[in-house]
């Protein structure tokens, strides 16, 4: 679709290294607060990127129009702009073509009551309850062409629902991310939400400090996800700012974890290749506790010796490759065994406005959120106020009791979903409690 | 512009809209991040786009397309009113907005020099020799600078008569050191972290920040950081500068004040508010000499503007008045709900998204005197500088903030450097410990260029007026 657009650009940009990507998402996001239809937007969007690179010096333009005369002009300008830029010594050419297997996802159906009508039904299910979310449909296509041949297109839609449902003081959280519309049960998630809403009511105020935790997937995907910004990037650790700078090779959690770059999981919701358009690979971050390997984008890896492993952001950027589909294996526990037993704890249903307070130590803070509840006696007695924790979060992998059996898309995320179980952590510091 | 806005606006309303409003937007950008004297990155980015926001069968909808040509608006704008159908499946009262007045105008941001007038080789070389200067300091290992410039024309128009015309032109720039060693990273920024300070101003703003001037003592100050102690934890009086105090008033402030989110307009994303309707004139927010204002108008501010995205003009509003919640921020849709008129604070990020109420410059008032004056008259406690992360609960009370860097205060005197400083409080509680703010002289708008919001994601440009304040027994260095 958007291949003839970039080679047009290619031809003209002949004697020259250049690469050019487009990604365009066709996007519908039904929002609703309060049991009602609030926030309705339906939008087409698309973003064209051209760099040339002169020399090593790069210049690099953004658009949103594809007709000839921007196309020229565009490609005009970062010419101009890479003629005036210091070269970057470190420029290693631009990727050559490597087999991808492209997705070729179909594209969800996307209309504005389609969508309505799924939120009413949620809405409806809450028996009265108050009901806020957002119903969200992205068609996206990538497109990606440089000079050295590389030349694919891929699509995907991403449908997803984030809901919480109130009940007073008390409140309740959903989250579902699928391909397909057809694969999210809307009345099922509302009782969901709607039952953890009702056991809400009158949270007690317990003391922060050291507590066993029951964390459900949508909280250990905030642990997983911020961990994943905090050190598998191969210039993170170039520049000593990972946490793994010194520990490759060395158990830095419990042998219970197993950390992927995963994007062939069969739960993976993912486009087969980075904004290189190299193919995205599976890497082993973290093996039975052990640090293995970090990711790479095309000029990292030509500095380590390596083969990119498909983790490219679009270039150049700031950050270095980053990992796109995290997932923390299964284990072989349901989330009833893991309360069962437990003597005293607390049972996180998510955690809100998280923030990195060290990065190197991976200590992060953020607050309780939609469900906490205090365990006795390995049975869920009472919900609690909502508290905040600082946590490092490998010192939270270390104490890791159970590990879930069912694998879940997190809500918090960077690129692609979080693939993660639920776990029991014998050790979590909570630092203080809200009003 | 005019002939796709007036499109756009005759299609919705003859395809059954009852009121509708268009913007239409062209923008660019231009970002320049240098890393140890290498470009890293080069962002030149250009984007047209129309955004038609409608009511129909009394609900909102909003449609938004960047193909420009006549048959796609025409699309686009049924598509609004479709949207706005389809919302109407759950519809429990009709949307109704507050009166505003029909408004024929052109409005632009004061600047001396326009930064798009400058060669991207003077800036980029200005980037270069900052980050030399820091990298020539021990332990720094990577040095950075930045520096974004925007420009953005906006034609308004709406279905009661309203056409404004806006021109923005907006300006930011920093610089920042790391000291690294084995398992510890200290970052110093100057003047602000995340990027430095953001303002609707020309390329006289990062003229008169003195990067080069300012570079080798954050250096120094990075490099100390790795051999200063840690903040203890204790309970103590906390002194924080003025953009410290910028960040505690936005999320402390600012988002709990927003009507929306009081209305619970955005409960399933960021949260509500622990304010409720009822507490306007009744809620002590804080001591007697917290004033709080809203002020769009200010020249310069990075949320200052002619009209917002509802065609009301910029205002200045109180928000506390002597410690007591006196305002909120409104739009027209949840100012009608308390029978009065917006404030001006609705506004949407670029032409694809719907507007919500953000906020503007929303201000600690000056006190007096110098931050020179506030630390000699504090004989123990510490003072923090620069935010490095920050987190707060859902309802805007439980708040934690690290920053880069902090000194101890011991009769009346800066002392020692303490490193991986941070504080936590309760919001009303905190506000109710402040017993000093800084003067006039000490007073500057910070620019916040990233402020969140809503679904789809938001970034609005929002800023604070503040200066170095002090709070009495806050709870500093949470381990």
């Amino acid at each position: 679709m958007y291949l003839e657009s970039l080679n047009y650009i290619i031809d003209k940009a002949k004697g020259m290294d250049v690469e050019c990507f487009v990604t365009s998402n066709r996007r519908i996001l039904t929002r609703f607060a309060n049991s009602y239809i609030h926030q309705n937007v339906s939008v087409d969007e698309l973003e064209l990127s051209i760099r040339v690179i002169l020399d090593g010096k790069t210049g690099k333009v953004s658009i949103n129009q594809l007709s000839k005369d921007v196309l020229d002009s565009s490609l005009k300008r970062a010419v101009e702009i890479a003629k005036i830029t210091p070269p970057d010594p470190e420029y290693f050419g631009l990727p050559t073509p490597v087999p991808v297997t492209l997705k070729r996802g179909y594209f969800q159906k996307i209309e504005p009551e389609i969508l309505a009508r799924e939120v009413k039904e949620f809405i409806n299910a809450t028996d009265n309850l108050n009901a806020s979310g957002a119903l969200e449909v992205n068609n996206i296509t990538m497109a990606i062409a440089n000079s050295n041949g590389i030349s694919i297109e891929d699509n995907l839609s991403i449908v997803s629902l984030e809901a919480v449902v109130q009940d007073g003081d008390s409140s309740g959280y959903v989250y579902a991310m699928e391909e397909s519309l057809e694969d999210i049960n809307f009345v099922s998630l509302a009782k969901i939400a709607s039952d953890k809403a009702r056991k809400g009511h009158n949270p007690i105020e317990i003391s922060p400090g050291y507590y066993t935790v029951v964390l459900e997937p949508q909280a250990v995907g905030t642990l997983i996800s911020f961990l994943g910004l905090m050190g598998f990037g191969a210039k993170q650790f170039e520049e000593k700012r990972s946490f793994l700078v010194g520990k490759l090779g060395e158990k830095i959690t419990s042998e219970v974890i197993n950390i992927w770059d995963y994007p062939s999981h069969p739960k993976a919701i993912s486009l087969p290749f980075d904004f290189e358009g190299l193919p995205r690979k599976d890497v082993v971050l973290i093996d039975r506790g052990v640090a293995k390997n970090l990711v790479y984008d095309f000029k990292y890896a030509k500095k380590a010796g390596k083969e990119s492993t498909g983790n490219a952001l679009p270039q150049p950027n700031t950050d270095g490759p980053l990992p796109f589909n995290l997932t923390l294996l299964p284990g072989s526990s349901s989330l009833e065994e893991m309360i069962n037993s437990t003597k005293r704890g607390i049972l996180v249903t998510r955690f809100h406005y998280t923030n990195i307070v060290d990065p190197i130590k991976t200590i992060i803070t953020g607050m309780t959120r939609d469900g906490t509840f205090l365990i006795e006696d390995g049975e869920i007695t009472t919900p609690v106020k909502n508290m905040r924790f600082t946590q490092s979060i490998l010192d939270a992998l270390n104490s890791v009791e159970f590990i879930g059996r069912e694998l879940f898309r997190a809500g918090e995320h960077f690129i692609f979903p979080t693939l993660v179980p639920a776990l029991k952590i014998d050790r979590f510091q909570f630092t203080g409690v809200t009003r | 512009m005019k002939d796709m806005a007036y499109t756009a606006l005759n299609t919705a309303l003859d395809y059954g809209a009852t009121f509708c409003e268009v913007r239409v937007i062209r923008s660019k950008r231009q970002g320049i991040n240098v890393k140890n004297e290498l470009v890293e990155e080069l962002i030149d980015r250009v984007e047209e786009g129309i955004g038609i926001r409608v009511i129909s069968n009394g609900s909102w909808g909003f449609a938004g397309t960047s193909f420009l040509d006549r048959e796609n608006i025409i699309k686009t704008a049924k598509k609004a009113v479709d949207t706005a159908r389809a919302s109407s499946l759950t519809k429990k009262r009709n949307v109704d907005l507050s009166p505003a007045k029909k408004i024929i105008a052109t409005w632009e941001n004061p600047i001396n020099i326009n930064p798009f007038d400058i060669s991207l080789d003077k800036k980029v070389s200005l980037l270069i020799e900052a980050t030399r200067i820091m990298t020539r300091v021990k332990d720094v290992k990577i040095a950075e600078g930045s520096m974004d410039f925007w420009e953005t024309e906006k034609l308004f128009v709406n279905s009661e008569g309203t056409e404004i015309f806006q021109h923005i032109i907006e300006s930011g720039g920093g610089i920042c050191a790391y000291g690294i060693r084995e398992g510890d990273v200290q970052r110093r920024s100057y003047p602000n972290s995340f990027g430095g300070q953001y303002e609707t101003s020309g390329y006289e703003l990062i003229e008169g920040m003195k990067l080069l001037d300012n570079a080798q003592r954050i250096a120094e100050e990075a490099s100390a950081l790795l051999d200063a102690p840690e903040c203890p934890s204790m309970v103590t009086t906390l002194i924080l500068d003025g953009s410290q105090v910028a960040l505690q008033v936005h999320e402390s402030i600012g988002h709990p004040t927003e009507l929306d989110r009081i209305l619970g307009m955005e409960a399933s994303y960021a949260g509500t508010s622990f304010i409720s309707v009822n507490d306007r004139n009744r809620l002590k927010y804080g001591s007697k000499i917290m004033n709080i204002t809203a002020d769009a108008t200010l020249p310069n501010g990075l949320g200052s503007f002619g009209y917002d995205d509802e065609g009301i003009p910029a205002q200045r509003v109180d928000i506390i008045r002597d410690g007591i919640l006196v305002g909120f921020l409104t739009n027209r849709e949840t100012a009608y709900i308390l029978g009065e008129t917006s404030n001006g604070t609705c506004r949407a990020d670029g032409w694809k998204n719907m507007p919500l109420i953000r906020m503007t410059n929303i201000n600690l008032e000056p006190g007096i005197g110098t931050l020179e004056d506030l630390i000699k008259d504090t004989e123990e406690g510490i003072f923090m500088s620069t935010n490095k992360s920050w987190s707060i609960d859902d309802k805007r009370l439980n708040f934690q903030f690290g920053l880069e860097i902090a000194w101890e205060i011991k009769n009346g005197r800066l002392t020692r450097i303490l490193k991986n400083p941070n504080y936590t409080g309760i919001t009303l509680e905190f506000w109710d410990s402040l017993d000093a703010v800084c003067g006039p002289s000490e007073w500057k708008i910070w620019g916040v260029p990233n402020c969140g919001k809503g679904q789809p994601g938001q970034l609005a440009h929002v800023g604070h007026g503040t200066s170095p304040a002090r709070f009495r027994n806050v709870r500093v260095g949470v381990k």
